[in-house]
């Protein structure tokens, strides 16, 4: 099975070109739904909607619209240059918007639930750019695809693999839980700071740990890291008995 | 089973550090919320050197 990342232009000379337009659109709609939200949400309205607002916002805003819109269909040709535009040059004036804006977006100032779904349609809007233009033509058309079947996978996981990487998971989902918790401003960011990348880190790490093959026991294992973890732990007992 | 199978291929370390990482961060960015942070930072400090010690022991084994 082949899963293309090709922008569209190189799709002529392989006959999918009947079927790339919909899965084009589709990869298009993607990035422009949720961004269109995110833009309506979080730039345009405070740019546009609160009285008194700088004219450089509303500029910003526009531009931010004017790019939102160029990326994807750049990048229906020419993929690097579209995503500069569409995400650098969109996330980029939507950054200058609210600078521009100051006082306007203060906590006290926002709606709460008008500022959450922004965030939320923001996340939709990078993760509609991760997979663009994402399959553009049909697996089974392309000349080196296998029809003859699925193929059987050579191993399955074990059951206690995914059963951690089920705790794992947990942990990573609950580590930003936890983080809502704290309310003291400066340390309440620190707090969603920490418990994202922690959970970044998890995900990453864990998974690899738990899918790394077996094999002979071993030895020479680097000890530089858990060294200074072992120094760092009998500080911490050290200084609690004192 | 699997986890077994882990311990015997010499990757109990490596399970052994994520486990603490996992709860050492999780009790570190609870604790965040006390009124005294110092112990949230000492296990959300534990929490990231284990974390990197598991990494550097996968990273070498898939390097070999």
């Amino acid at each position: 099975m082949v899963d293309s990342g090709a922008p569209g232009g190189e799709l002529d000379g392989l006959g999918g070109a009947r079927h790339a337009r919909p899965f084009e659109l589709g990869g298009v709609a993607t990035i422009l739904l949720p961004g269109v939200y995110a833009w309506g949400a979080t730039v345009a309205w405070p740019a546009f909607a609160v009285p008194g607002s700088s004219p450089v916002a509303r500029l910003a805003a526009v531009v931010a619209a004017a790019l939102l819109f160029a990326g994807p269909l750049v990048a229906r040709r020419h993929l690097r240059s579209g995503r500069a535009l569409g995400v650098l040059g969109f996330v980029g004036a939507s950054a200058a918007a609210w600078g521009a804006l100051d006082a306007a977006i203060r906590p006290p100032q926002l709606d709460t639930v008008r500022a959450a779904l922004g965030g939320l349609a923001w996340g939709f809007f990078a993760l509609g750019w991760g997979t663009f233009p994402g399959r553009t033509r049909l697996p089974e058309e392309d000349p080196h695809a296998v029809l003859t079947g699925r193929l059987s996978p050579r191993a399955r996981l074990p059951r206690g693999v995914s059963i951690g990487f089920a705790g794992l998971l947990a942990t990573a989902l609950a580590l930003p839980m936890l983080a809502w918790r704290v309310q003291r401003p400066g340390v309440a960011l620190l707090a969603q700071a920490v418990a994202l990348a922690g959970a970044v880190a998890l995900l990453g790490i864990g998974s690899r740990v738990l899918l790394a093959p077996k094999g002979p026991p071993r030895v020479n294992a680097p000890r530089l890291w858990l060294a200074l973890l072992i120094a760092w732990l009998s500080l911490g007992a050290l200084l609690w008995l004192l | 089973m699997a986890l077994t199978g882990m311990v015997r291929g010499g990757n109990a370390v490596s399970l052994g550090l994520v486990i603490f990482s996992c709860g050492s961060l999780a009790y570190g960015v609870w604790s965040l919320a006390e009124p005294v942070e110092l112990w949230a930072l000492f296990w959300l400090v534990s929490g990231g050197l284990g974390l990197a010690a598991a990494n550097d022991r996968e990273q070498s084994f898939a390097a070999r």
